[in-house]
């Protein structure tokens, strides 16, 4: 009995023992891909660190699907500068043909990554202290640049403009970091007087003179004079133009470095204010990423890239009427041959249905033609306005016609691949979208002095332009019967900043119709929109549906 | 002294007696099959004395001439034989047919199956290894009323999900919780099916209750095989078979069809001519193939009465019916029972899987969508590249063939699970149990991009290395008790159990290096690195006693007090508890009946509980990851968290009645309700707070059902047996309650509506087409007056409620011949009801929104629109879509329910007789067919692969499989 009484002693002080062995134990664990909020904002960097974090957001993780992508998207396809050779499952599809739908993704994702910016930069304003340091102060202001930025493009999309009623709604403003803080929307003249109001606030704390990579004090002038321009508040367009230019910070490219602006990192250029910067070895890491960027659908550059939207013909006309204007070199048209000599000369023209036609042509003893069922067509030229024209005759009428060479097709749309969104530093499809260049302080006084009636200063602006384009610049007899300074001034903004997301505004805060009549995947289908006026509906984009279910108290456009 | 005298007085007589009347008798005790039974008992009627019988089932005992022997073995029906004077006496014993004998396993121990008062249902070894997979999940399809097995796909390797009494939470963990040999897994285990002896499946909260936070979703546990009892037996059994691809009723388009499908559209491309015709590459032929599927196992178990071991190896090798996927796996597994002494017992445990896969699989995408006009090579036979093809036609420009060429992924994976397990007798009531296990799972990831492939190009090539750890480490103590005082049995188990994980994860991307290397070192310029961690940890303790008096009234009450590492301070704890009770009726002295053989009523109640998927779900946190700008880390508001998160809750009813009717027929009716609240919900909060939203404990959702399960003995004669199994689950799943006491709430394509399933479908809702002029029509519906209209802008239709995910009712039922060792086996699954939201229409069935996308063909019922007055169920096609007649709307839901023949298997059992002579103790010869035959309206390829919630898109279909095999053991 005694020893069996042992035994059992033995095992019961084994026992616990085995027990403990495990019990190294409490139940605490911590994430590793994320920081407590309390914990970050203990740290001395915390400032900086949530300032990047929202400079991060505009850009997307990695550089992929970020604010400035879906920005794009909203603001350059449903203007007339591009044209989609077909239809696509992606929603930039509704967004290109305005046959707009209330359960947009990249619409919802714009929507979204919008305000996680502005919040992000409410916590810093509310966190951060005034007048402790210029650093501190320059970090302060560049959250009050990023807020106004954003809600200035926001309110872009999804109000009307500004011309149009001060009183029509706009977007909801949230200016604090509380979550229970849920505003409804704002009207057009309050998100107005709010992004005035931050950006002035931003240029009074910057001092600093960092690099177009972050907002500075000039940043803030260049977008107050495009507000202001958009406002139709001239002397004040005209006024922060100049504070910019007068900065002597700033000067544009020459006519070649502009010719290759697209490969340069917005730090080695002396005419980018502020761009919102891709990094090369930190973005764009994955073998596919390239698949994913703003650029991959305008071009398929070594193997990478859907290469679907291309230059319009519009577009392409515009470009036209100047042999040697320098933005040409920002499209790419495939020719089916890359020697120049072996390539297959062709005449190219648009139908009635606005459907491209092209037929190869061949020439002999001087004389160019193609056939077609058995019947010789010849091209004949003439002078037009002192502009050499091409045309051949059918059924007695005549079809004005271009001269080019055989070019690649898609859907039956030859390939003019626009570039201006690639190659930054030589990567594939690396681009860094600017917000604000200097070109664009000087159209912006351009069309500040011909509203006002300005008409010869508006030109001297304009020339500017005009001559690092390569091209001639215009005397006030040669503007073209029928135009104004303006729509002369606005053509050459089209010209120079097409794919860089201003067109679609530029159009209709001038109370401008949209013409669509072009190729373009926008006419396929049932019900195509050739024409959208500045009183559309669509010209704003519907509030993401389910934003309003999670806040029944937004009310939808129209 | 006057001990010793009647001490010698007793041994006088004892042996005066058997001298007179003892003989000795000697014997072979045989079971059933003829086989000889080792370690039976045989003893005398009336006294204590008894042998146990040999190796070769033999036994020698010394007895009166008129005595009687009683010879017995678990599990068989105890035999009386008269000694009657002969000196040479042979048993046959025939097994116990009460099934309610049974010893089945549960929740952390053994249980009579007689005294079960909550829901469990076993299946055996045999029921399960019909058809061929490598996985133990898809063996359960059709075979327990309750369970629904849905298949990701049927890639080699993939592994389904099991889905137990319906969905339990909106957005927390819906999937059972798997226990192999005692111990707790993290997501399905690894487990070779020939391991298998028998899985239970634990259902209502009293059988699961013991599992705690863990145990909302149903339990399955999986035990591996042990020896049987003085049998040595080398196992051998192998498949070989073939698999074939099977697209059900989806057919894509040949060059005819898409020549005429155009016309009707009116193309007016300039490539749109007749010489397409000639023109016709069968995309889907040139993708499948006829696969080989293998499996080959050999095990070996021998039992004496100090050590019962299990030894197995297997290898298993399936090649897609996709081209281009080769799925391995080779097995181990080791189980050891070795008896110290009396006292102690240790029980070892080794197993270990490896996975080798390999992955150059043809696109998905490019099969189907693909035109026959565009061929993968050239007349020449050189691959093209789609996108320098002036001639391609596709919207692509993608011919997947190209670069595959060289490209191509591997992934390995390790599994290893060790336990150091042991039992020991502290009393004879008392002993003490341990479970001690550590896992390592290790998986390496390799992916080669080739210089010369589109995918290669803009890097000059690239390699992707990645490796993933993951580290468990699970102990259970437990001190059981059992006692039995007269008619009454009482035991009990007490028990603490800590669990912890641990996951790591490396990748590395380096981009650049000449063709055929596959090291990152040969890389010229390191492209990305990638790195993640996470963790997390529980700690229970718990008690659970049973009662039974008479064996006639049972009762059972457990207890378990939970705590994890991924709640907040406030709420880190939380207990959970169920009762039980049992009655067998058919024991009463009031119930006599030819008829009914038994009749058992049981009823339970419990409280389980369900963790959040997410780890760190009260924290408010920063993101830190992937946030830099030009270079410098930055962080990003992230997570609003919640410290007062808490856990699910479920509550369930079981009432049940099982019966055994004319000796033939056994039945069980079983009815549920579960009632789950403090649903860990992820409340959406508008975007313009900044967060996405957060996690609360809202809502509630009830899940009420019927189960019934019927076996039928048809035939049971020496010759020819038939029996057959019907099994059918009705479920109903019904949201109670809401956040913020809301009736709905949207979450995209689907809706969470107070009164209805949790897998609703809230979409525009399908009013078919226009006859006028063959526009697309949805339902609009006046808020105001409730009146519906029809429409033809898609803006302007109502999202409505339009059917849910979730099926009526699942089943199966099964039949198993046999005569004379010939054998034929049928095992049908049925799914009725539930709708799938079939996603790839969109782009398959799009009205001509994608004409250069390959189309598929209309399926039996269905009909174009071509002229004004058709009536027909699709919209006129026009060249760049007709009126978002494609986009998501209820056109697209299609029915689930099907019927299939999941698997037939003939073969033949060859006689005892002639296998004895080859020294072999069993032989079996069989082949079989998996999924042959299938009944469904569904125009997709595979209604199995449908998910859990209902929602589908390119899907990779279940092959066809045809297998021979053989079995034989020594």
């Amino acid at each position: 009995m005694l020893k069996k009484h042992i035994k059992m002693k033995k095992i019961l002080t084994v026992l616990p023992v085995i027990g403990i062995m495990f019990l190294s134990c409490t139940l605490e664990r911590n994430p590793y891909d994320q920081i407590d909020k309390e914990s970050l904002f203990e740290n001395e960097g915390a400032i900086e660190a949530a300032t990047i974090g929202n400079y991060a957001s505009l850009k997307g993780d990695n550089g992929l699907d970020g604010w400035t992508d879906q920005l794009h998207r909203l603001t350059e396809y449903p203007g007339d500068n591009i044209s989609l050779s077909g239809s696509t499952s992606d929603p930039l599809n509704f967004i290109y043909n305005y046959r707009a739908i209330t359960t947009n993704s990249r619409v919802a994702t714009f929507w979204s990554l919008s305000y996680q910016t502005v919040v992000g930069c409410n916590v810093v304003i509310e966190k951060a202290e005034e007048g402790v340091s210029a650093q501190l102060d320059q970090l302060i202001g560049e959250n009050y640049y990023l807020r106004a930025m954003v809600y200035f493009q926001m309110g872009n999309v999804f109000g009307r403009p500004y011309n149009q009623g001060v009183s029509n709604l706009s977007i909801p403003l949230k200016l604090t970091s509380e979550v229970d803080d849920v505003p409804d929307r704002h009207t057009v003249g309050e998100v107005y007087d709010q992004v005035i109001s931050d950006l002035l606030k931003a240029e009074s704390l910057m001092t600093e003179n960092k690099s177009a990579t972050f907002a500075t004090k000039e940043a803030a002038q260049a977008l107050l004079s495009r507000v202001y321009l958009y406002m139709e508040d001239n002397e004040n367009a005209e006024v922060y133009a100049n504070k910019v230019l007068a900065s002597g910070r700033y000067s544009l490219l020459d006519t070649e470095a502009f010719k290759k602006m697209n490969y340069l990192n917005p730090q080695a250029s002396s005419e980018a204010i502020f761009s919102i910067t891709l990094n090369k070895e930190a973005d764009l890491p994955g073998q596919w990423d390239n698949w994913y960027t703003v650029g991959s659908l305008y071009a398929s550059i070594e193997g990478n890239g859907w290469g679907e939207m291309y230059a319009s013909r519009s577009y392409i006309e515009l470009l036209n009427k100047n042999e040697d204007d320098a933005r040409k070199s920002f499209i790419a048209a495939q020719y089916t041959e890359d020697v120049p000599s072996d390539r297959k000369p062709w005449v190219i023209w648009v139908d009635n249905s606005y459907v491209y036609q092209t037929r190869l042509t061949s020439e002999v003893a001087g004389i160019t033609s193609f056939v077609e069922s058995g019947v010789t067509y010849q091209i004949n030229d003439e002078v037009v306005n002192g502009k050499m024209k091409h045309y051949f005759v059918k059924g007695g009428v005549k079809q004005y016609v271009d001269k080019d060479f055989e070019m690649s097709k898609r859907n039956g749309f030859p390939k003019w691949f626009i570039l201006k969104a690639s190659l930054q530093e030589d990567e594939v499809h690396l681009w860094s979208p600017a917000v604000s260049r200097l070109a664009e302080m000087y159209l912006n006084k351009a069309e500040a002095f011909a509203k006002r009636g300005m008409d010869q200063q508006a030109l001297d602006e304009l020339n500017v332009i005009r001559v690092r384009a390569g091209i001639p610049g215009y005397i006030l007899a040669d503007i073209p019967v029928g135009k104004t300074v303006l729509d002369v001034v606005l053509e050459e903004r089209r010209l120079e900043f097409a794919f860089e997301g201003q067109r679609k505004f530029d159009v209709f805060r001038n109370g401008k119709i949209m013409n669509r009549r072009y190729p373009g995947g926008h006419l396929w289908g049932a019900s195509p929109i050739y024409e959208i006026p500045a009183s559309h509906n669509r010209v704003v984009e519907f509030i993401p549906e389910k934003q309003i279910l999670l806040q029944p108290s937004l009310i939808q456009n129209d | 002294m006057r001990k010793l005298v009647t001490c010698l007085l007793i041994i006088m007589f004892g042996v005066f007696h058997a001298q007179a009347q003892d003989k000795t008798v000697t014997g072979t005790v045989f079971d059933e099959g003829g086989s000889p039974l080792p370690n039976a008992t045989v003893a005398i009627k009336g006294t204590s004395k008894g042998v146990s019988t040999n190796f070769n089932g033999q036994y020698k005992i010394v007895v009166s001439q008129n005595g009687i022997l009683v010879v017995s073995f678990v599990g068989y029906n105890t035999k009386e034989v008269a000694v009657a004077g002969k000196s040479s006496i042979n048993i046959t014993l025939l097994p116990d047919a009460n099934i309610l004998d049974e010893v089945v396993v549960v929740a952390y121990g053994v249980q009579k199956k007689e005294a079960i008062t909550s829901s469990v249902a076993v299946i055996k070894a045999e029921k399960l290894a019909d058809i061929t997979v490598s996985n133990v999940s898809s063996m359960l399809q059709g075979k327990v009323a309750g369970v629904q097995v849905s298949s990701a796909g049927g890639s080699p390797g993939s592994t389904p999900s099991v889905l137990i009494r319906g969905m339990a939470s909106l957005s927390g963990n819906v999937l059972p919780l798997w226990v192999v040999d005692g111990v707790i897994q993290h997501g399905v285990p690894i487990v070779n099916p020939n391991d298998v002896a028998s899985m239970s499946i634990l259902k209502d909260a009293s059988a699961t209750s013991l599992y705690g936070s863990r145990g909302a979703n149903g339990v399955v546990i999986i035990t591996t095989k042990r020896a049987k009892i003085g049998v040595s037996k080398l196992t051998f059994s192998t498949k070989v078979g073939v698999n074939e691809f099977n697209s059900g009723n989806f057919e894509v388009m040949n060059s005819q069809q898409l020549y005429d499908y155009h016309a009707q559209m009116n193309n007016v491309q300039d490539w749109y001519v007749p010489n397409l015709l000639n023109r016709d590459y069968d995309w889907m032929g040139g993708a499948t193939q006829a696969a080989a599927v293998r499996e080959y196992t050999i095990s070996y178990t021998a039992a004496t009465n100090k050590m019962n071991t299990y030894i197995s190896g297997g290898y298993f090798s399936e090649e897609g019916t996709i081209k281009g996927s080769d799925f391995e796996r080779y097995t181990f597994r080791m189980n050891v029972d070795y008896k110290v002494n009396d006292r102690l017992t240790l029980k070892p445990k080794v197993s270990f899987s490896f996975d080798d896969r390999f992955n150059a699989a043809h696109g998905r995408y490019g099969i189907y969508t693909n035109l026959p006009w565009d061929a993968p090579t050239d007349a020449d036979g050189n691959v093209i590249r789609a996108q320098e093809s002036d001639d391609w036609i596709g919207r692509d420009q993608s011919n997947y063939f190209y670069d595959l060429q060289w490209n191509y992924g591997t992934s390995k994976t390790f599994n290893m699970s060790f336990n150091g397990d042991f039992d020991f007798k502290i009393t004879d009531d008392f002993t003490f149990a341990s479970t001690n296990n550590f896992t390592l799972y290790n998986s390496n990831g390799f992916s080669y991009t080739d210089p010369l492939s589109i995918g290669g190009e803009a890097t000059n090539g690239s390699i992707h290395n990645s490796s993933a750890r993951r580290f468990t480490r699970l102990t259970t103590q437990m001190l059981r008790f059992a006692k039995d005082i007269d008619e009454h049995s009482i035991s009990a188990v007490a028990g603490y159990e800590y669990n912890d994980y641990e996951y790591e994860s490396l990748g590395a991307t380096g981009n650049g290096f000449i063709s055929g290397g596959v090291i990152l070192d040969v890389t010229a310029e390191p492209a990305s690195v990638a790195g993640f961690k996470n963790e997390y940890a529980l700690e229970s303790y718990f008690l659970s006693t049973d009662y039974s008096y008479n064996n006639k009234y049972f009762g059972k009450a457990s207890i378990r007090r939970d705590g994890a590492s991924n709640f907040g301070v406030n709420n880190k704890f939380a207990t959970f508890f169920s009762f039980g009770a049992g009655w067998n009726i058919h024991k009463e002295d009031f119930f006599e009946s030819d008829v009914v053989n038994t009749l058992k009523l049981r009823a339970s109640y419990g409280s389980v509980g369900n963790r959040p998927g997410s780890l760190y779900p009260y924290q408010d946190t920063y993101k830190v990851t992937d946030i830099h700008y030009d270079g410098v880390p930055g962080a990003r508001l992230s997570q609003f968290g919640n410290p007062d998160l808490t856990w699910e809750k479920s509550f369930e009813t079981n009432i049940a009645i099982d019966a055994r009717f004319f000796e033939r027929f056994t039945a069980t009716l079983e009815y549920y309700t579960k009632n789950t609240s403090d649903l860990l919900y992820f409340v959406n909060l508008p975007d313009i707070t900044a967060y996405n939203g957060y996690w609360e404990n809202v809502g509630g959702l009830k899940n009420t059902g019927f189960e019934f399960v019927l076996s039928a003995d048809v035939f049971r004669s020496a010759d020819f047996k038939w029996n057959l199994d019907f099994n059918i689950g009705v479920n109903k799943n019904e949201i109670t309650e809401l956040f913020d006491d809301r009736t709905e709430i949207p979450r995209g394509s689907k809706i969470f509506k107070v009164g209805e399933d949790m897998n609703s479908w809230y979409m525009r809702k399908w009013a078919g087409v226009n006859s006028e002029d063959g526009t697309p029509q949805w339902e609009k519906v006046d808020t105001t007056t409730g009146e519906t209209t029809l429409t033809g802008n898609y803006n302007e239709a109502t999202l409505q409620l339009v059917g849910n995910g979730t099926p009526d009712f699942i089943g199966g039922f099964s039949s198993n011949m046999n005569y004379k060792g010939f054998f034929l086996n049928t095992n049908f699954s049925f799914v009725s009801g539930g709708e799938i939201y079939n996603s790839s229409r969109s782009l398959y069935d799009s009205d001509g929104l994608y004409p250069t996308f390959n189309q598929q063909v209309l399926s039996n019922g269905w009909s174009r629109w071509e002229n004004a007055g058709d009536i027909a169920t699709h919209p006129q096609a026009i060249y760049g879509g007709n009126n978002n007649s494609n986009k998501t709307s209820s056109r697209y839901l299609e029915d689930r329910s099907y019927l299939r023949l999941k698997n037939i298997t003939f073969g033949y059992d060859l006689s005892k007789n002639l296998l004895n002579r080859l020294g072999i103790s069993e032989a079996k010869l069989y082949v079989s067919g998996d999924n042959l035959f299938t009944i469904t309206d569904y125009s997709g390829m595979d209604p199995e692969v449908g998910g859990l919630g209902g929602s589908t898109s390119t899907s990779y279909p279940t092959p066809k499989r045809f297998v021979v095999g053989i079995n034989f053991s020594f």
